[in-house]
């Protein structure tokens, strides 16, 4: 695929996100609350991101590719509304969304430039940096499941 | 009024600019005849009579009475909903399509893949944080010089692009640059919109994000079409262009509706000490890092996969 067609990919990654970013909010809003979205989103994230590791054709590309775009899409457009819904104080929303921004800002930082070290590393080889963002992503999932379990108790059917 | 009327009277000098605030204060949508109670905050600022605090007064939110609850729809509400999607488009947008640049850069520079997504981490990383503090910007009154400056980095930004060679240049100026002017105007823009709503909150929130998409493929495409035919610097300079069109539209049409508030403090320390709440900021900085990681090899690997890997290892070492 020359590089005038992979572009499409990060065209497809953006496009299918656009009903992405708004309807888990409004799924979250009318029946099983924000947090329970964001882990169903993480769940398909991890699917999603080890499976990426047995694409090997040019049309599974473009499938993956339009799947990965609306669950990424919908983790995007969820988090800041997951952090403001462990803060019960409104009065200091503002400031711990702000607080949390600042620490994942310097998260995002990594993000790139580890996935490119370990491309090198690997020698151009991407199993390897596609492992590392679908383990840390399981880390993730794992913290904010349990974020939300002490918070909101071990059931499942709570909205929250 | 009396405190207003008082003040009037004390100090002759303020005429003119009580003129200015009370225009000021009919354009405002729902014009109250409620005297605020930031009264007193209007006329401590404004006793400085000279051409500085003239204008202070006109740029900054502190002539506008508490007008009353959201309006949460109408078509001043909505235009600036129209106004944030584009500024949202033109600034998140931007960092989505790095994913476009990143082969680009691969193939004409000698750095590595991963010194190079150094430029994409490091704008969005700035558009993360720097919110921290635009934001607050927002609540002491000083929208439209804030995102007036952040408007202005960032389209400096892009037009310092167009003319970069090396690896440092395209650091300091598509990241840097950008994500500076992004983060500085971004915050004040969506918690400007906020302000216009109430139950409709969430939907007009999730319209304006929706620009982030918007953004992520309109300048991929730009990129797609024109890199080739007119090159790199002019293929910047048009999505300068986009750039300059749609954040003047923003500029234009953007208009705080609240007084200034006390805003809250930078840093809580009790949210350290709230378990739930550190677990999730703790998960998310596992989370995100492996979304930058698709969208900016996505393209990459694409190519690497139809065994074009050789065109780019064989273009960097000519190079």
């Amino acid at each position: 695929m020359p590089y005038t067609t992979s572009l499409n990919m990060v065209i497809i990654l953006n496009g299918v996100g656009i009903p992405a970013r708004v309807l888990p909010g409004y799924i979250a809003d009318r029946f099983i609350g924000v947090l329970n979205v964001l882990i169903l989103c993480l769940i398909g994230n991890i699917i999603l991101l080890w499976s990426w590791l047995a694409v090997d054709s040019i049309p599974a590309y473009y499938c993956w590719t339009v799947l990965y775009g609306l669950f990424g899409a919908a983790f995007q457009s969820l988090f800041p509304t997951t952090i403001a819904a462990y803060s019960s104080d409104i009065t200091k929303t503002g400031t711990r969304l702000g607080m949390a921004f600042g620490v994942i800002g310097l998260a995002a930082l990594v993000g790139g430039p580890i996935s490119g070290a370990l491309l090198d590393a690997a020698d151009g080889d991407y199993t390897v940096p596609i492992a590392w963002a679908s383990a840390s992503t399981v880390v993730g999932t794992m913290l904010c499941t349990t974020a939300r379990c002490v918070k909101f108790g071990w059931k499942v059917w709570v909205k929250c | 009024m009396d405190v207003e009327r008082s003040a009037r009277e004390t100090n002759d000098d303020e005429g003119l600019e009580e003129k200015s605030e009370r225009s000021m204060s009919h354009e405002s949508p729902v014009p109250s005849p409620v005297p605020a109670q930031h009264e007193p905050l209007s006329k401590t600022k404004s006793r400085p009579s000279n051409t500085l605090a003239r204008i202070a007064s006109r740029v900054t939110t502190r002539s506008i009475r508490d007008p009353g609850p959201p309006p949460d729809g109408g078509l001043v509400a909505w235009t600036q909903i129209v106004c944030a999607w584009l500024a949202i488009m033109n600034s998140w947008g931007f960092v989505n399509s790095f994913g476009a640049f990143q082969p680009y850069y691969e193939s004409v520079l000698p750095e590595s893949a991963s010194t190079i997504s150094w430029i994409g981490s490091i704008q969005a990383c700035l558009m993360f944080s720097l919110g921290m503090f635009s934001g607050r910007a927002l609540d002491r009154g000083w929208f439209r010089p804030t995102v007036g400056i952040g408007i202005a980095i960032q389209i400096l930004g892009i037009f310092a692009l167009s003319g970069a060679k090396t690896y440092w240049q395209f650091l300091m100026t598509q990241g840097f640059c950008t994500g500076v002017g992004g983060g500085i105007f971004f915050v004040p823009i969506m918690g400007l919109c906020s302000t216009y709503f109430s139950t409709h909150r969430g939907m007009a929130l999730g319209i304006v994000t929706s620009g982030n998409s918007v953004g992520g493929i309109v300048y991929p495409v730009v990129v797609r079409q024109l890199l080739g035919k007119v090159g790199f610097g002019w293929t910047v300079r048009v999505l300068g262009f986009i750039n300059v069109a749609s954040l003047l539209v923003v500029i234009a049409f953007m208009k705080p509706r609240l007084p200034p508030r006390k805003t809250g403090p930078l840093v809580e320390l009790e949210a350290l000490k709230d378990a739930p709440y550190c677990l999730h900021v703790l998960g998310m900085c596992f989370l995100m890092p492996p979304v930058y990681c698709v969208f900016y090899y996505v393209s990459p690997r694409s190519i690497a996969k139809e065994d074009f890997v050789l065109l780019f290892r064989t273009e960097k070492t000519k190079s």
